[in-house]
């Protein structure tokens, strides 16, 4: 049984598939810390300005 | 040490070595490893990680692939002790990684590159130069080289008339295919490492089988091996012994068998699901393993021996369940993890990709962090998901896309009237054609979800098709029975732009200008036609392309999706 780094089988076929399958233990990261998302919603209705 | 994305690759002649690839500093990247001493050798530092390696069978050098983030590259070879990669066979075009494989010696390395729309077939000794042995349109995969170095196992769609093509190295000699077609599927795995008897996993009708090939007897099917659902298969333990891999209904198990000989004999494993399997040549399988509380480990044992240390769970807060929907068609499978207590919670469909892959009993850190920020989550097996059997695969009559978010549909409503889900706050959530189908159904059931988000997705179908790989887009020809030139409405149909004025749930997006298989533009494109209808909505930029190699990269898409769905939802 021999390891394939570019598998072709029932169960495996990556280059056939649009999978994006990740094999993770954690993706340790701190929320808070994260870059914000810009940009903000578009078409939502905005916030009020602060005065 | 760190964790691994595939079981180890041994050395066939030396089981003191291997390579492995394992996340270093957040990357992924070659690994030499000698499992006597456990002692390892960094080899790569690349900037966008490495995720394809192999070991000559002496031991002597690794390959690794060296990839920009769409997905083309070069093969390097570089000395398991020490020393600097140079180009593992020379005078070669970039490309995408078709395959690659060895002779029993080593003496002789043969690849398949993809450039543009053709596969080019290449042999020569490693570090020497490349000789072209031929080409062909579209993708075809390399599965072996014959332990003699004579003979290509090459593999085209496993129901198309180049099913598995038989390709001699010497260009003298003449090619052989062994056809597919309709009731008969066909994968070449690899040769025997000794006779060069060719095995196969087969699809007839609805069960799963092997095969062996040899030249002047012809394909010869063994009964004796027999599956309701979905298979690979290796030569194992000599002579004419085999290790079958089984998924059914989201979980791996392992068995034992002689060709032509008793029935199979399970191996024991502790549940969950084998990610992948290599075998050192002493014996002992390598299963990269998880389960869905448990994240994954190299579980490294011999069959017969004592059996796969079953690891401990990980400590609670996540509930995990499964549900079966009916329908008429059959059984909807899906697994279920919530916060503890009762419900119903703002709840978040996990679509996978594909669609020829599933869900299973298997460790998801985007799982457990969704339902620690206080959701339910559900990852359902819908039709043409692997794992429940070749008619839940393929029968569903070209309805791409619309069968599928009919069954998430389902499912949602059985959870609503079981008093899981918050009827006003269910949303989808995918990857790739896992992305694709949350945009189809957002436009299909604008009334059913209130939240989506979609990574790296198909927002175009017939644009997506155009711009993609090869090799996806015979899979979308064999999903939809045509191109879109030849089947437009069923395209039109599955497109999510068709539907796109109808969306009323914020959509997140998220996209990469590197993407080879789901192409930024036509993301873009709809990002834009949201907006022109006023729909909410953000597209977010990411580098890495489709399938980054870089953890950061899934790490700042899930904060994303944290936060746009606390934003949309005001959840907890």
């Amino acid at each position: 049984m021999k390891r394939r780094s570019v598998s072709n089988d029932p169960i495996s076929a990556p280059e056939r598939d649009r999978g994006a399958v990740i094999v993770g233990d954690n993706f340790a990261f701190d929320i808070t810390k994260a870059t914000p998302v810009q940009p903000a919603l578009k078409g939502s209705p905005k916030a009020p300005k602060a005065k | 040490m760190s964790q691994l994305l595939h079981a180890p690759g041994f050395a066939a002649l030396d089981g003191g070595r291997a390579v492995e690839t394992r996340l270093i500093g957040g990357r992924w990247q070659a690994v030499a490893w000698e499992p006597a001493a456990d002692r390892r050798r960094v080899l790569t530092d690349l900037p966008h990680g490495v995720d394809l390696s192999e070991i000559e069978p002496d031991g002597g050098h690794v390959w690794w692939f060296d990839a920009d983030t769409g997905g083309a590259g070069r093969w390097r070879r570089q000395p398991f002790t020490a020393g600097p990669a140079a180009e593992a066979l020379t005078g070669l075009p970039r490309g995408r990684a078709y395959g690659l494989a060895f002779d029993r010696s080593g003496a002789t390395a043969a690849l398949a590159l993809g450039v543009g729309d053709t596969t080019l077939l290449y042999a020569g000794a490693p570090g020497g130069p490349a000789r072209l042995l031929g080409t062909a349109p579209g993708y075809l995969g390399l599965a072996d080289l014959s332990p003699d170095g004579a003979l290509l196992a090459l593999a085209g769609r496993p129901d198309g008339p180049d099913a598995v093509l038989l390709r001699p190295a010497d260009p003298a000699g003449e090619p052989l295919t062994l056809p597919g077609g309709p009731g008969l599927r066909l994968w070449p795995i690899e040769f025997h490492p000794e006779t060069g008897e060719l095995l196969l996993v087969t699809a007839r009708g609805e069960h799963y089988g092997v095969a062996t090939w040899r030249p002047g007897r012809g394909l010869r099917h063994h009964p004796g091996l027999g599956f309701a659902s979905e298979i690979t298969v290796g030569w194992y333990g000599g002579g004419r012994g085999v290790l079958v891999q089984h998924e059914h209904a989201g979980r791996s198990r392992l068995l034992r068998a002689e060709l032509d000989g008793p029935p199979p004999e399970p191996v024991p494993l502790p549940g969950g699901t084998v990610h992948d399997l290599s075998c050192a040549p002493d014996g002992t399988l390598h299963c990269l393993w998880s389960r869905e509380a448990v994240p994954p480990r190299t579980l490294a044992f011999r069959p017969g021996g004592p059996p796969a240390d079953p690891a401990p769970h990980r400590p609670g807060g996540v509930r995990r369940t499964e549900r079966w929907t009916e329908r008429p068609y059959g059984r909807v499978h899906s697994f279920l993890a919530t916060p503890d207590g009762p419900g119903p919670w703002p709840t978040l469909f996990l679509v996978h990709g594909g669609p020829a892959t599933h869900d299973r009993d298997s460790y998801d850190p985007t799982v457990d962090t969704l339902v620690r920020a206080g959701h339910a989550v559900v990852r359902t097996n819908y039709r043409g998901s692997t794992g429940y059997g070749a008619r839940w695969q393929h029968d569903w009559g070209h309805r791409v896309g619309l069968a599928q978010a009919e069954d998430l549909a389902a499912v949602r409503a059985a959870l609503v009237a079981e008093g899981v889900a918050e009827a006003g706050r269910t949303g989808l959530c995918g990857i790739s054609w896992g992305g694709y189908l949350t945009l189809l159904a957002l436009g299909l059931h604008p009334d059913l979800w209130s939240l989506g988000m979609a990574v790296h997705p198909i927002a175009d179908y017939p644009a997506a098709y155009r711009a993609t790989t090869p090799a996806l887009r015979a899979t979308d020809r064999q999903l939809f029975g045509g191109t879109p030139e030849q089947v437009p409405e069923r395209y039109r149909r599955a497109s999510p732009l068709t539907y796109v004025e109808r969306v009323r749930a914020p959509v997140l997006l998220v996209a990469s200008r590197t993407d080879e298989r789901c192409p930024a533009e036509q993301v873009e494109r709809y990002a834009r036609a949201l907006g022109g209808v006023g729909a909410p909505h953000e597209l977010v930029w990411v580098d890495g392309g489709h399938r980054s190699r870089r953890a950061g990269d899934h790490a700042s898409v899930l904060a994303a999706q944290l936060r746009f769905a606390r934003r949309v939802w005001r959840s907890p």
